[in-house]
C-alpha cells in the first residue's frame, strides 16, 4: 500500500495525515454542518415545490377566470343583444301605436268636420225653411186681407160665435175659409166660484 | 203682496160685500171703492202716508176723512177706518177687486172682450153676447174691438178663457207647421 502511494508520488504519511483529517472534518461536518444544510436544502427544495404549485394554482385560477370572463362577456353580449332586440321592438311598437293614434285622430277630425257640415246644413235648411214659412204666411196674410170681403169676414165671425157653442171652451173652432182653427184656455179653466 | 195679504184681502172684501148687501148699497159701495182706487192710482203718495209706520192712525184716519168725508157711504168710510185700525190700508186696491168680482158672482155676471178684424154688426155682437150667456151662465158684459192684425175671424176673451178662432192665428200655426216640416 505504501509503496504504492510512494510510487504515486505520494508521502504515506501525509497521505495518512490527509485521510485523517478529512475523515475528521466528514465527522464534524456530519454533526455540525449536514443537518442543517440538508434542513435547508429540503426547505428550499420544499419552498420551490410550494412556489411551483402556486404557479400551477395561480395558473389555474387564471385559467378559470379567463373561462368566467369569457362566459361574462358572451353574457353582456347576449344581454346587450337582447336589450337591443326589446328595444327595437319597443320602438316598432310606439310606431304602430303613434300610426293608429295619427290614424283615429285622423278619423276624429273627419268625423267632426263631417258633424260639422251636417250642423250647419240643418242649421241653413232650418233657416230656409223659417224663411219660407214666414214668407208663405206672409203673403197669405196679403192676400187673405185683399180677398176677404165684408160678406166672408161676417161669415167668419158668424162661424166662431156659433162654435163657441157648440164646443164649449174646449175642442178646436173650426174657422172659414177651408182652415182650420183652434181654440186654447188662457190659464186655468173656468170655475163658477172664483169668478 | 203675501198669501196672507190675499187672504187678510177676501176676507175684508167678503165682511164689506156682506155689510153692502145688508144695506143694499151694493153699487154705492163698488162705484166708491172704484174712486178710492182711482184716488190711490193718481196720488201715490196717498198710499205711501196710509202704509207709513210713523204716521199715527189717528192721523190717517183725519186724512180719509177729510179726502172722502160725505164722498163715499158710511159704511165704505167705516171700512177704511177699520183697514187703519188694523193696519192693513195697504189693500186696499186689491179689497176693490175682490169687491168687483164678488159682486160679478153675487149677480152672476162676467167681463167678455171680443176682437175682430173688422167691426161687429149689432147682430152679431148680440148673437156672441146670447151664446156666451148661454155657454157660461152668466150675464155677459162684452165689450168689442177692432184689431186689423188679426186678419179675419174673431178672439174672444171671457173669465179665464180664451176663444181663438182668428185667421192671424191659424196663420200663425200654419207658420208653425211649415217651419217643423222635414226637408231631406
Amino acid at each position: 500500500m505504501a509503496e504504492l502511494l510512494t510510487n504515486f508520488g505520494i508521502e504515506p504519511k501525509f497521505f495518512l495525515t490527509m485521510a485523517l483529517g478529512f475523515v475528521l472534518l466528514f465527522l464534524i461536518l456530519k454533526k455540525f454542518a449536514f443537518g442543517p444544510i440538508f434542513n435547508m436544502l429540503q426547505a428550499r427544495q420544499d419552498k420551490i415545490r410550494h412556489d411551483l404549485d402556486d404557479a400551477e394554482a395561480r395558473r389555474n385560477e387564471m385559467v378559470r377566470l379567463q373561462k368566467e370572463y369569457e362566459q361574462r362577456l358572451a353574457q353582456i353580449e347576449d344581454e346587450a343583444r337582447n336589450k337591443i332586440q326589446s328595444a327595437v321592438k319597443e320602438a316598432q311598437a310606439a310606431r304602430e301605436e303613434l300610426l293608429h293614434k295619427a290614424h283615429d285622430e285622423a278619423q276624429t277630425i273627419v268625423a267632426r268636420g263631417q258633424a260639422e257640415i251636417a250642423r250647419e246644413r240643418e242649421i241653413a235648411m232650418a233657416q230656409m225653411r223659417n224663411q219660407i214659412a214666414q214668407l208663405s204666411t206672409m203673403a197669405a196674410g196679403r192676400i187673405i186681407k185683399k180677398t176677404l170681403d165684408p160678406n166672408a169676414h161676417m161669415s167668419l165671425v158668424d162661424d166662431v160665435i156659433a162654435d163657441i157653442g157648440s164646443q164649449n171652451g174646449h175642442s178646436a173652432v173650426r174657422g172659414g175659409a177651408g182652415m182650420s182653427g183652434g181654440l186654447g184656455t188662457a190659464g186655468s179653466s173656468v170655475s163658477g166660484g172664483t169668478v | 203682496m203675501g198669501g196672507g195679504d190675499s187672504r187678510a184681502t177676501r176676507r175684508y172684501a167678503r165682511a164689506l160685500f156682506q155689510a153692502a148687501i145688508n144695506g143694499q148699497q151694493l153699487d154705492a159701495v163698488a162705484e166708491n171703492l172704484d174712486a178710492i182706487t182711482q184716488a190711490t192710482r193718481t196720488s201715490p203718495q196717498l198710499m205711501n202716508v196710509l202704509r207709513h209706520p210713523r204716521i199715527t192712525r189717528e192721523r190717517k184716519r183725519d186724512l180719509l176723512h177729510h179726502i172722502f168725508e160725505g164722498r163715499v157711504q158710511p159704511v165704505v168710510e167705516n171700512f177704511l177706518f177699520l183697514l187703519i185700525e188694523k193696519d192693513r190700508s195697504g189693500v186696499i186696491p186689491n179689497v176693490a177687486e175682490q169687491f168687483r168680482e164678488l159682486l160679478d158672482e153675487y149677480r152672476r155676471e162676467m167681463d167678455a172682450e171680443a176682437i175682430s178684424a173688422v167691426p161687429l154688426t149689432d147682430s152679431q155682437t148680440q148673437a156672441l153676447r146670447a151664446q156666451l150667456e148661454t155657454t157660461t151662465g152668466y150675464k155677459i158684459r162684452l165689450e168689442t174691438r177692432v184689431d186689423d192684425s188679426m186678419l179675419g175671424g174673431l178672439v174672444v176673451r171671457v173669465g179665464d178663457k180664451l176663444y181663438d178662432g182668428s185667421l192671424a192665428t191659424q196663420l200663425q200655426r200654419m207658420e208653425e207647421q211649415l217651419r217643423q216640416v222635414k226637408v231631406s
